[in-house]
């Protein structure tokens, strides 16, 4: 179980994490989605004693990293595909790290057919490609059969088969026990590895919940077409619905369901041709969710630019 | 036909337990794993065939040098000690290249990353620091052993009246422990610089000003100021100078300062190592990585 309280990191003037507090429970993947700079990668490093918190904990098992008599068997960790020797070849950077807790050459060797790098592992690192990084990275966090994965942004730069390995990787795991705790910064990916999510905007937690009371919690849309938009929006108008023209057949409305609404269309003897719910979507969520905590934001699109 | 859905992520999760029979990390352990990495590197092993290749080469020259002069003029022709002595001029390259292997040694572990991993693997950051200092102390150690030995052998081979089984003469042997804790001691003085600015460019750099320019400099300021005291203590406590009062039983006979006794040599050298090394494990265990 990982456990941060009121935990900050701070470098100069900027609070990279700003106070959070979370427990991860085992049997969970769980997600740690967040805007780019938002602090995600700083509590990974944090967690794992490669950064040191400016106050506040962080803890494994209620004990911090470095007190832990096996620290490879407690966290498998993955913190950067590059963190490695380029002169070195992916089995020897394997076999020193085992060579730390006495683990076995056949783990080695195992944990170098599950990952799929035997065609490359007797060949220096400096000629992998970040997708096999990847690979190297999680063969080395899994070799030591860990009670707890850490994985930041593992999916980068890994092939769409490599991607679905990796996310099956996290539910067998998780299915098997243990804590799981992936970040990303991709939504898509969150809503198809992830149980539960911790949502993080310029240091801070914005959301904290599983990934379905998530996706609830959003309003209900509904996508009306119909000839007589002025009509129907009349009859649809009240406290708490709103209604926003998306062409001149089309209306979204927010805060009624689908089935009053086409009540009051019967009502109104207006003909809807359409009435489809919209689903929130967990990047409408997200979007939502992080909209003011965003640090880094893109420019204008590109034809905007151009005029 | 009814279905039920599994929802395994609100299922009530099983806990993972660790094996606890399994070894966890320790001190040899973490060793270990440290000589590997150096074994695993080319940079070490270039370092090393040079090292050894160098002091043979220039022991062989030395050697074939004095039998030259010895037979021209006997006047020329040194005793067995000074012969040695001679024969080992190749461990002061030695010390640059060994010693610029201990700056890399933990240079590269910034320069590439990898030193996140050595902490992920071994989060005590001064066991791991120890474990690193003790592969690399048996790696300088081994090399600058089979350096010293192939030396004596082939200077004993060319030179008279230096004689293989003079290397169980108590003074001899003496001499070729020194040079040889020497090249150890200087291997850790640039792990030290390197841990201490994590930069190799730098490490070296430093390490090499250390041993060939200080000595200069502090020459030059003894002449301007007219052989001042303090100057003289300085000369007395610069590397070089240390080195030379370890290694050479006649250390001080064409020296400009005095000769230190073999032990205050030792300490020396032993506070020139400590400093680097006790900074840098300072700024290892405080700082980021």
């Amino acid at each position: 179980m990982i456990t941060a309280e009121n935990l900050h990191k701070r470098y100069g003037s900027k609070n990279a994490v700003d106070g959070i507090s979370f427990q991860l429970q085992p049997g969970k993947v769980t997600g740690f989605l967040g805007p780019n700079g938002s602090g995600k990668s700083t509590t990974m490093r944090m967690a794992v004693g490669l950064d040191r918190p400016t106050s506040g904990s962080i803890t494994i098992d209620g004990k911090q990293f470095s007190q832990h008599k096996a620290p490879m068997r407690t966290v498998g960790a993955v913190l950067d595909a590059g963190a490695t020797h380029p002169g070195r070849t992916g089995k020897s950077h394997l076999k020193v790290l085992a060579a730390t807790h006495g683990i076995s050459a056949s783990r080695v060797q195992h944990v170098i057919e599950l990952t799929g790098l035997g065609e490359v592992a007797g060949k220096r690192i400096k000629g992998y490609s970040l997708g096999m990084n990847q690979r190297l990275g999680i063969a080395a966090a899994l070799l030591g059969d860990p009670a707890v994965l850490m994985f930041d942004e593992p999916v980068n730069g890994l092939d769409p088969e490599g991607v679905r390995w990796v996310r099956s990787l996290a539910r067998q795991m998780a299915a098997e026990g243990r804590t799981v705790f992936v970040s990303s910064h991709l939504m898509s990916e969150m809503s198809q590895t992830a149980d539960h999510l911790i949502v993080l905007g310029r240091g801070r937690i914005i959301a904290d919940a599983p990934i379905q009371e998530l996706l609830n919690s959003g309003e209900q849309r509904v996508l009306v077409r119909t000839e007589q938009t002025s009509d129907l929006a009349n009859a649809l108008t009240a406290r708490d619905v709103s209604i926003s023209h998306i062409d001149a057949e089309t209306l979204q409305v927010t805060g009624l369901d689908p089935r009053s609404i086409g009540r009051r269309a019967l009502e109104a003897q207006v003909v809807l041709h359409e009435l489809t719910p919209q689903l929130t979507t967990l990047e409408d969520e997200y979007m939502k969710l992080t909209g003011d905590h965003v640090e880094y934001r893109s420019g204008g699109a590109f034809e905007e630019a151009a005029q | 036909m009814n279905t039920t859905h599994i929802n395994t992520a609100t299922a009530t999760p099983r806990t993972f337990t660790i094996d606890s029979t399994l070894s966890g990390v320790s001190f040899l352990a973490a060793a270990r794993s440290e000589f590997a990495k150096l074994k695993a590197l080319r940079t070490s092993w270039w370092l090393s065939i040079i090292t050894v290749a160098l002091g043979v080469f220039i022991a062989g020259a030395v050697a074939f040098s004095f039998q030259q002069f010895a037979a021209d003029d006997s006047a020329m022709a040194g005793d067995a000690l000074q012969i040695a002595i001679q024969g080992q001029a190749g461990s002061y390259f030695a010390m640059i290249l060994l010693g610029s292997l201990g700056v890399i040694a933990i240079t590269t572990e910034y320069s590439t990353g990898a030193i996140r991993s050595s902490l992920t693997a071994v989060p005590q950051r001064f066991l791991l620091l120890s474990a690193k200092g003790l592969a690399l102390v048996i790696w300088t150690a081994a090399v600058t052993a089979v350096m010293v030995l192939l030396s004596h052998g082939l200077t004993s081979i060319i030179a008279e009246p230096l004689s293989l089984g003079d290397i169980f003469d108590a003074e001899i042997a003496g001499m070729y422990a020194a040079s040889w804790v020497s090249v150890v001691l200087t291997s850790l003085l640039g792990f030290g610089l390197g841990l201490l600015l994590r930069s190799s460019a730098g490490g070296i750099v430093i390490l090499a000003v250390i041993m060939f320019v200080l000595q200069m400099v502090l020459s030059i300021l003894y002449g301007v100021t007219g052989n001042a005291a303090w100057v003289e203590v300085l000369m007395q406590a610069e590397y070089m100078n240390l080195v030379d009062n370890a290694v050479n039983p006649n250390a001080g006979e064409f020296s400009m300062v005095p000769a230190l006794e073999a032990w205050q040599a030792y300490v020396g050298l032993l506070i020139w190592v400590a400093v680097p090394m006790t900074l840098g494990a300072l700024r290892f265990s405080h700082r980021d990585a």
